[in-house]
């Protein structure tokens, strides 16, 4: 599975669509399998969201989107987990312990 | 005005307005603009009445959260206001931002902060205040016309499905045709369409094919050179060299005569024109949308569309259902068209009578959402009121709903209203029935009648 974070320093980034960075995470197995960073360089929201999409993102957990973009990507049958907030590395180790990457897809909000 | 009891004001007095005394918090928590502190750890401290509303999040679930935690502008990450307040040493005033509340609405504010000083006069945080542009937003973009997916009102199934793949479209550059009755918003969906698209920031040229003679059609839309023809005093660029790099609106595009389609099929296979009076052919980048009001495949049929002009300008087609078939839209349009003469008009008006949007949801509105817009507009002139009665709406839609046999529950409604207007005048008036009855300006036998049906006697 493969998740999107889009970050502010080290934390979730409040507004998708204005972050510089967006960390991309796989899991395998249970556990993080690699980690890397894409520098966003500047893009709006819905070129991220294709980009996000055409790399094959499964779940993206984010602090505010536009509903229009969020609809979309769920739409493509990403899971969009929105309304977050704090460090993004924390929010990956909650999940994990709470296995909540393995529950169906959620249509935005919390 | 809402005015907190003294018990709640206590408990939240502190924690709101930093111990200001009670008449200041009242004050702060009614304002209409969006008020908050934060300390130099960007965490907030106090946040009213109209802070909750705009951002959807509870003072609970605000207070000592990160300021960008809740606001969450497009401009936290990289232009903090409060990062720059202090690295100016000076307040900010009025800067343009974006925020996205809780339900994923993108609400444009405009920001100003000043400095929290303690007795010392040492900084000690932040007080900001936003103030919603929504509506002056959207003011700005139909005044420049400048629309986006934003401005798209519709909650009902067909539209959503439509708004769900205008990314898509957008993104593939192919040429679009938008099939909908007049007035159901085909160059909203275009202009849409463009701003979506990576030809976003090129020009978005528009032209109303059934405005225009085949003559004038011609120099319109390919442009002249000087001297192509009397009159012709300088040279002229036509639409498709103005939509180079951009997207060209070609509006009712069924209402160009067949030997006009011919050129037309000419310069959307290839990109090359030749402007009146010219010799060089020009080449041009641009998106083609268009749109029709009629059946085209009929037209074909008939042998007044040619079917290769249709399959060139048919990649992606969208079809736009009459506003009759949304009829769950019209409460939501109503609100965005109400909003929007209020503050055009310096109005405040609240809204329509249950009586009349009853009528308008009956109305079958030949005109779509124009008419709708149009209907409202002509109430702004006659309703003095807080909310649009019958009486306020044109006589075509009052005459059409008398001549109609209308479904039972707006019937229903109308009687629950009627019932429920009676009831209050008689208790207004103790019971009076003449009195009643002259305020509701009807007969004391018909009211007598009424009170009979309603079982009020």
């Amino acid at each position: 599975m493969k998740i999107a974070i889009p970050i502010f320093k080290d934390r979730v980034a409040p507004h998708f669509g204005s972050s510089s960075e967006v960390l991309l995470v796989e899991i395998r197995s249970g556990s993080v399998h690699q980690e890397a960073k894409w520098d966003v360089g500047g893009q709006g929201p819905l070129e991220m969201a294709r980009r996000l999409l055409d790399l094959g993102v499964d779940k993206i957990i984010c602090g505010g989107i536009d509903r229009f973009y969020r609809e979309w990507l769920i739409n493509k049958g990403v899971s969009v987990d929105d309304n977050r907030k704090g460090k993004a590395s924390e929010i990956i180790q909650k999940m994990l312990r709470d296995k909540k990457m393995f529950s169906p897809l959620k249509k935005g909000g919390n | 005005m809402n005015t907190p009891s003294s018990s709640s004001h206590k408990e939240v007095q502190g924690e709101l307005m930093l111990g200001l005394p009670y008449h200041c918090f009242v004050l702060l928590e009614n304002l209409s603009e969006c008020i908050f502190t934060i300390d130099l750890k960007k965490e907030i401290n106090s946040f009213n009445h109209a802070a909750e509303t705009i951002t959807g999040f509870k003072r609970q679930e605000a207070i000592g959260q990160h300021c960008f935690d809740i606001f969450r502008t497009n401009i936290c990450a990289k232009r903090c206001v409060m990062d720059q307040s202090l690295a100016n040493g000076a307040p900010q005033q009025d800067i343009p931002a974006f925020i996205i509340n809780r339900a994923g609405d993108q609400i444009p504010i405009s920001i100003s902060t000043s400095f929290l000083r303690d007795e010392k006069n040492n900084i000690i945080g932040l007080f900001g205040i936003f103030r919603d542009l929504s509506e002056l937003e959207r003011l700005r973009r139909q005044i420049t016309r400048t629309f986006g997916h934003e401005d798209i009102i519709g909650k009902d199934p067909k539209m959503r499905e439509i708004l769900a793949f205008l990314p898509d479209i957008a993104e593939s550059d192919s040429a679009v045709l938008i099939e909908g009755p007049t007035g159901s918003g085909k160059e909203l969906f275009a202009r849409a369409i463009h701003y979506l698209s990576s030809r976003q920031k090129g020009p978005f040229i528009a032209i109303n094919c059934g405005a225009l003679p085949d003559s004038l059609l011609e120099s319109e839309i390919f442009g002249y050179k000087k001297g192509a023809f009397t009159g012709a005093e300088r040279d002229k660029p036509g639409r498709f060299l103005l939509a180079d790099k951009g997207t060209l609106f070609l509006d009712e595009i069924c209402n160009i005569s067949t030997s006009f389609q011919k050129d037309m099929l000419r310069v959307l296979e290839d990109g090359e024109f030749t402007p009146l009076g010219d010799t060089k052919p020009l080449k041009t980048d641009c998106r083609i949308i268009a749109s029709t009001n009629r059946d085209l495949k009929a037209m074909i049929k008939e042998g007044t569309f040619r079917e290769d002009l249709y399959y060139r300008i048919n990649v992606v087609k969208i079809s736009l259902p009459p506003l009759r078939e949304r009829s769950g839209d019209i409460p939501l349009l109503i609100e965005n068209f109400i909003h929007k003469y209020n503050l055009l008009k310096g109005r405040a008006m609240r809204g329509v009578t249950n009586e009349a949007l009853s009528y308008l949801i009956a109305y079958p509105f030949p005109g779509n959402v124009r008419e709708l817009e149009n209907i409202i507009e002509y109430a702004f002139i006659l309703c003095k009121d807080d909310y649009i009665g019958i009486e306020h709406l044109p006589m075509d839609v009052r005459d059409w709903y008398k001549t109609q046999n209308h479904p039972s529950f707006i019937s229903a409604t109308l009687a629950t209203e009627e019932e429920e207007k009676i009831r209050q005048i008689l208790n207004k008036h103790r019971g009076n029935r003449l009195t009643t009855a002259r305020e509701l300006g009807i007969s004391r036998s018909t009211l007598w009648r009424k009170m009979n049906k309603y079982g009020l006697s």
